[in-house]
């Protein structure tokens, strides 16, 4: 195995973090970082309460998110699904990657709306 | 005129009852073997109120347009270069979607034509191992599925392997359904199972859980300088991230990865020390309300060539996306 251009990267790089807060003054949450494998549960208990909340509208302020994998939008797809009639979730900016995923496995989700201001 | 005597139509009962799917290859060697062999395959689906799709290259799409007149209307017609460019994304993209959306009762009849002169040697085992899976994708269905086979401008051993992966033919020129003796479609997923060619020297990445958004950067990275963008761009990293999570869960945790360009395209291939034993991974559709599984087949559906090589060594699985 020659070593030009190996790069190995296993135990340097830092897992990919994934922080969820509550957005001030309305029912949301504002989340930053990577959805993958590392971080799917805390996105998963953050939709979980998610489903919980009463508002009608539930926004998820996704600007500073940079990537989504297929199974963060699957728990995203799964909780919209438990939403009772009425309540929706608002996605404010998400990562392109998200879209495109929704675009190819969930095109017809009325409980989630995406918004791009 | 006996109200009985009439024959069942041949083609829906090749072998006897017991397997409702119905898979022949047609072969043809002129637009009008081609027309005659298709024409009244499409007609009898949509006399006896089937629906009926057509998934071929585009100048036989515009061929069978002309030919089927205000019929065409009522066919789905799709042209295969596009939506069957990566062969493993027909069986869930094409066939499946089409099949699995008509009502429950009426048969199914599609015409698919997935390899055509201008497959590439990179491609091909990509497209018989697709059309021998469409054999296990659809068993037990009321579906027929028709695949024109050019004679003339196919090689010998394309249309020998299409006498493996289809359990009944039509010879040129013939219209007579015949079994074939060399039906083997488990044979041909196996024999293109083959290594595939070593990468070009360059850069390798090896990964395990904490290094998972380096390996996703890596690809981009690579991907952007050599001219992806926008979706293209978006759609590698979705595919390499899928691949590099597979090989943490199920490839043993580590793996490597490589991405360089050829001819065009950016290719990225992740390997590991797993084994991939369902052949039919990445080729089913997934339910709305299923959980996971969606990887291999969302790499199916954004990159316009997939290979697979797996054994007991490992797997490696090698996608392309087109500049």
């Amino acid at each position: 195995m020659g070593t030009q251009g190996q790069a190995s990267a296993a135990g340097v790089d830092a897992p990919p973090r994934l922080t969820v807060s509550p957005l001030p003054g309305r029912g949301g949450v504002r989340a930053a970082g990577e959805i993958g494998l590392t971080t799917h549960e805390t996105w998963r208990r953050a939709l979980e309460e998610a489903v919980r909340e009463g508002e009608a509208v539930y926004d998820l302020e996704l600007s500073e998110v940079t990537f989504v994998d297929v199974a963060g939008v699957g728990v995203l797809a799964d909780a919209a699904r438990r939403l009772p009639e009425g309540r929706r979730f608002v996605l404010h900016r998400p990562p392109p990657t998200l879209r495109r995923v929704l675009e190819l496995f969930w095109p017809d989700l009325t409980a989630i709306e995406v918004s791009m201001s | 005129m006996s109200a009985v005597a009439e024959p069942p139509p041949e083609i829906l009962e090749p072998g006897g009852p017991a397997e409702p799917f119905v898979h022949p290859a047609l072969f043809y060697r002129d637009d009008d073997e081609y027309l005659s062999g298709t024409v009244p395959f499409i007609h009898e689906g949509l006399a006896g109120g089937e629906p009926v799709a057509v998934a071929v290259p585009g100048e036989k799409l515009a061929l069978l347009r002309d030919a089927l007149g205000t019929d065409a209307g009522a066919v789905r017609l799709m042209d295969m270069r596009e939506a069957g460019r990566n062969p493993g994304r027909i069986i869930p993209g094409v066939l499946r979607a089409f099949a699995d959306a008509q009502p429950a009762g009426p048969r199914v009849r599609i015409i698919g034509e997935p390899i055509w002169a201008g497959r590439s040697a990179t491609e091909y085992p990509a497209c018989v191992q697709h059309e021998a899976l469409i054999n296990a994708a659809f068993q037990g269905r009321a579906v027929t599925i028709l695949c024109p086979y050019d004679a003339v401008r196919l090689d010998e051993h394309v249309l020998a392997d299409a006498h493996a992966t289809h359990p009944v033919v039509i010879p040129a020129g013939s219209g007579d359904l015949r079994d074939s003796a060399a039906y083997d479609w488990a044979g041909v997923v196996d024999r293109y199972n083959e290594p595939l060619p070593p990468p070009p020297a360059g850069l390798v990445l090896s990964f395990a859980s904490g290094s998972l958004s380096q390996a996703r950067h890596l690809a981009t990275g690579e991907g952007a300088r050599h001219g992806l963008t926008g979706v293209k761009l978006d759609d590698l990293a979705l595919a390499t991230a899928e691949l590099v999570t597979n090989s943490v869960v199920h490839g043993g945790g580590t793996g490597e990865l490589r991405v360089w360009t050829e001819d065009g395209y950016v290719v990225c291939d992740v390997r590991d020390g797993g084994r991939l034993a369902d052949p039919l991974a990445g080729r089913r559709p997934a339910a709305r309300d299923q959980r996971g599984g969606r990887g291999l087949l969302l790499v199916n559906l954004v990159a316009d060539l997939v290979r697979v090589h797996t054994g007991p060594d490992g797997t490696t699985v090698r996608c392309w996306f087109a500049v």
